[in-house]
């Protein structure tokens, strides 16, 4: 049984207006999104702004309501589940937000922060949550003696182990990351992602791992999901997505990134157009728009995601009319 | 391109202060760099580094009153900015030098139309007719590939999407054909697709007008792609000096080595632990003593924790603050 | 153990910065302090009395006629008793001898202008206006603090009821909050004074009723925000409820307009029982009050200025203080000034 399962989950928040708040639309943020992460295993959301991925993220933790479709969490239905089964359920879940800085009380001090899990859980008493906090930060590499500090006494990289001691607190199964390591500098960026690698092969970690950057997540994910527009578009190994694209958007996605060679100016391929507003999606394939190889059935009909059988031995999803 | 060797853009020594509530602090500490004609400079660093308030010292838009500039020359072409009024500097400002900000959606005025702005600025520098500034404007919103400019000089900034507004604002900055644009983090707040589209713009718009270029970015990437010179900051100095291709090419500075080997790449193998630069970027409140850089250099040598290194040249017109190449 | 956060520290630090306001609160600390011990002021009763080898305090204790060798059992005339004293026996009287309800029994004429006796002058009932001032203003203060303890305690509660459940309960609050707030209240205080004549306490109450409605806007917008936070979402993802966050993240983040909110609010309650007195609405005669004051003030304008003059500027400094206060802690708490 796989730690979690997604099928057809789709997020759509309605968007009020008018004197009397009438519904006058529907963001499309998740659509119809399915897949299954085992035990231990990293799969990588990638996508642009408003691709959804950070709303699926949170939707699979319930941080946002009202869902459709079933998330399963070790074959428990999470969407259909009550608050008190739901409180214990989220024990094995956990997140790491983007913003260091938002995502601790500011008024709350370093040990508190890191304790409060357990607290809200009601593990351990006073004194054994201290020394535990203790512990998780000195895991995660904070010095101990500042747990009575205060999170703006710290960097933004220190604040944000500060948040990955508070996720694995309670030793859960499964983490989501939220692009942890695009609020942070360079040079503690890769920081951040060893010590998360770390954990996670020390603590046999599922993780959901958030990022626009391709190849931040190429570096520590198993698989690669890359979002367009709410849906998943193309699904594999992260060796295979990433050397082998087949989704024009992932090609173009992987082109796009800056490297760091000069001379390497001219292969880049660029797309027209804007990322569409996930208020009014385009009819058909969302990405037709931009598309350099549109066809007439791209405007018409959403591609399902299919199977690709060109590598057998790797199994690579893309939806695209094209393939 | 005749001028192509003359220095459009000469910084010596400059210091920058700036008052902050925990203390005086030093973000722009005895920097030197030059832009030439039709040159395009990248300036990389951390946060903290300097990199903003060295531009911000060039346009002499400082925070009032907390900055100053209290050592160094700046010269445009032949005059010293330093010693310009204010309102020498008006004109100096948005006719001769450009800007562009991060946030395209705070630099606009949310009450305006987009044509409006643009229009103004054009009016403000060249004492159009109406009917000729709107001309222009429509002119401008074309060269940065805004599609139906038209209707889109109508529109207010929050109906634009992010890509949008920052090339409304390239527009804006290119409105009087500046010589040098000053592009700081042009395209952090966007999408890697878009941010791709807006360097591809800047880069034609270099090739078409001929300005110059000061790039301010923490990407690594960005700059080897878009500039051909570029200088590394680090806790307000300036710690290497090279061509964009030298520089990526064999970094000197243990920093920029550092920089370059921490950043992840599409054709790495997976599953590798990343390099990684030990501690902390350092707060400008507490720059370290001797090199700023010695607690978390590699090659840290004795001398390294007592005096700061200067900029040594190095064969292939760069320099770098290293006590290693001595 | 209960320790300031460092933004509180900080916050302090700007509001020492800012000298009006620090300043105004010294000032202000030493006019309640002052107020708050009018009875060792200002009293008709000496604050120690030495008779035939006995200490006696009357300001603190009643003692009656026969313990200094008189045949009333009624408390004495201390001022007429101490005229017949005979060394070694003493009397150490407060500053200013005169107590909040007695009258000067030695000049002809009420109103008296300002003498060595009386420093500003009597009231129409001969009494001491200094005296009457500093036990009015601490009627005033007391009266603006509890009116203002009051109002912070509905204004969070309501303000804090629509800003947890947000959506309709919050809509719907809004307004009838709304209607509540373009209720006269002024006028409904009248009557409710002219109808019940209430004691101090109901006074305080009913006021109170009234003056916490800007305070509940800018708490609910507060906790609404606050609850948007990042950090609530992070607490939520931990397994912390709904209750349990607002208690433990949005309220201790919500509470700056509380405070930033609470000298401009005493500073209403000042001004709004002055109004009352003035009217003759507020606490029942005989206890002191500055609007009292000004009335006689204002029914005796042309013979008895320092009636109007006095009291007024007493009024106008506390007012003028609180503000500078209010206007500090504003600044200290603004984020936008570094």
């Amino acid at each position: 049984m796989p730690l979690l399962e997604l099928e057809n989950v789709t997020k759509h928040f309605p968007v009020f207006g008018g004197v009397f708040r009438r519904m006058v639309g529907k963001v499309h943020a998740v659509t119809e999104v399915s897949f299954s992460l085992e035990k231990g295993e990293t799969l990588g959301l990638v996508g642009e702004s408003g691709s959804g991925k950070s709303t699926l993220g949170r939707s699979i933790l319930r941080l946002s309501d009202p869902i459709s479709g079933s998330i399963r969490f070790e074959g428990k239905d999470l969407v259909s589940m009550g608050a008190r089964e739901l409180k214990h359920t989220r024990q094995h879940m956990q997140m790491i937000f983007q913003d260091p800085f938002s995502s601790v009380d500011p008024r709350m001090t370093v040990g508190s922060i890191v304790e409060e899990p357990l607290r809200i859980h009601g593990i351990g008493n006073n004194e054994t949550r201290r020394e535990k906090a203790a512990e998780l930060l000195e895991k995660v590499g904070i010095q101990p003696e500042s747990i009575r500090q205060y999170p703006h006494e710290f960097s933004g990289g220190q604040r944000q182990r500060i948040g990955i001691a508070r996720a694995i607190a309670l030793k859960p199964k499964l983490i989501i990351a939220d692009e942890p390591v695009s609020a942070l500098d360079v040079s503690i960026q890769s920081q951040i992602l060893n010590l998360l690698k770390e954990i996670r092969e020390e603590m046999n970690l599922a993780c959901i791992f958030i990022a626009h950057n391709m190849a931040v997540v190429k570096h520590i994910s198993d698989r690669i999901a890359v979002m367009y527009a709410g849906r998943i578009v193309e699904l594999g190994e992260s060796e295979s997505v990433c050397q082998d694209p087949r989704h024009p958007y992932t090609k173009a996605l992987i082109s796009s990134i800056p490297v760091p060679r000069p001379g390497k100016k001219n292969k880049k391929q660029i797309l027209q157009g804007d990322v569409p507003s996930p208020l009014n999606p385009p009819r058909g394939c969302a990405f037709h728009l931009r598309c350099p190889h549109v066809e007439e059935i791209c405007k018409r009909e959403i591609p399902p995601l299919n199977e690709n059988k060109v590598h057998p031995e790797k199994p690579h999803w893309v939806a695209c009319h094209l393939q | 391109m005749k001028e192509q060797s003359r220095l459009l853009l000469q910084v010596d020594s400059l210091k920058t202060i700036l008052e902050t509530e925990d203390g005086v602090i030093t973000p722009v500490n005895d920097v030197s760099f030059s832009i030439k004609y039709g040159q395009a400079l990248g300036v990389v660093g951390e946060s903290g580094c300097g990199k903003s308030m060295t531009a911000l010292s060039i346009m002499r838009l400082l925070p009032h009153p907390y900055g100053k500039i209290t050592a160094g020359s700046i010269y445009w072409q032949d005059d010293n900015l330093l010693e310009r009024s204010e309102d020498a500097m008006l004109k100096i400002r948005g006719k001769q030098i450009g800007m562009i900000f991060q946030e395209p959606m705070t630099a606009l005025n949310p009450v305006f139309t987009i044509g409006n702005q643009i229009c103004e600025t054009i009016r403000f520098h060249q004492k159009n007719s109406k009917e000729e500034s709107r001309k222009k404007a429509l002119e401008l919103l074309n060269l940065v590939s805004i599609p139906d400019a038209e209707m889109r000089m109508n529109d207010y900034p929050h109906q634009l999407s992010g890509g949008m507004r920052q090339r409304v604002m390239i527009a804006i900055a290119l409105s009087c054909r500046p010589q040098l644009l000053i592009a700081d983090e042009p395209t952090t707040a966007l999408d890697v697709t878009i941010q791709a589209q807006i360097l591809d713009l800047i880069q034609n718009l270099r090739d078409e007008i001929g300005m110059s270029l000061m790039l301010i970015t923490h990407d690594l990437g960005v700059i080897a792609e878009t500039c051909d010179e570029a200088i590394v900051m680090y806790a307000g100095k300036i710690v290497e000096k090279s061509s964009v291709a030298l520089l990526f090419e064999s970094p000197k500075h243990p920093y920029t080595e550092g920089l370059l080997k921490s950043i992840p790449l599409m054709e790495d193998k997976a599953k590798n632990t990343l390099h990684t630069i030990e501690g902390l970027v350092p707060s400008l409140h507490q720059v370290p003593q001797g090199c700023a850089f010695h607690d978390r250099c590699p090659d840290r040598m004795e001398q390294c924790r007592e005096n700061p290194p200067s900029l040594i040249a190095l064969p292939g017109e760069r320099a770098v603050a290293c006590f290693k190449y001595e | 153990m209960f320790s300031f956060s460092p933004i509180t520290l900080k916050r302090f630090k700007k509001f020492k910065k800012i000298r009006r306001s620090w300043v105004s609160l010294w000032i202000f600390g030493l006019l309640i302090f002052v107020s708050a011990s009018a009875e060792l002021i200002a009293n008709n009763k000496p604050l120690l009395i030495a008779y035939q080898g006995k200490y006696y305090f009357p300001v603190f204790q009643v003692y009656r006629g026969t313990d200094f060798g008189k045949k009333s059992k009624l408390p004495p005339n201390y001022k007429r008793l101490v005229k017949s004293f005979n060394p070694p026996d003493f009397a150490i009287f407060p500053p200013i001898r005169w107590g909040s309800n007695e009258s000067n029994r030695e000049v002809l004429l009420y109103p008296s202008q300002p003498t060595f006796e009386n420093l500003l002058g009597t009231d129409t009932s001969g009494r001491d206006v200094l005296t009457r001032m500093l036990y009015g203003i601490r009627v005033s203060m007391s009266f603006a603090f509890i009116n203002c303890f009051f109002a912070v305690m509905i204004g969070i509660l309501i303000g804090g009821i629509q800003g947890f459940f947000g959506g309709k309960i919050d809509i719907i609050g809004q307004r009838v909050v709304e209607v509540w707030g373009t209720m006269p209240y002024f006028f409904v205080l009248i009557l409710l004074g002219s109808l019940f004549e209430p004691g101090f306490l109901v006074l305080t109450l009913m006021s109170g009723v009234f003056s916490w409605i800007g305070l509940s806007y800018y708490f609910r917008a507060e906790c609404l925000k606050v609850k948007q936070g990042e950090f609530i979402l992070a607490a939520t993802a931990l397994g912390s409820g709904k209750l349990r966050n607002f208690f433990t993240h949005v309220i201790p983040n919500s509470l700056t307009p509380v405070i930033t909110f609470t000298p401009f609010i005493i500073a209403g309650g000042v001004l709004l029982l002055t109004s009352l007195d003035f009217l003759g609405y507020g606490v029942q005669p005989p206890t002191a009050s500055l609007g009292e004051l000004l009335r006689m003030g204002q029914q005796n304008f042309e013979n008895a200025w320092w009636l109007v003059v006095f009291p007024f500027a007493l009024l106008v400094i506390s007012l003028l203080l609180l503000n500078f206060i209010g206007e500090g802690v504003r600044n200290a708490f603004d984020p936008r000034k570094g």
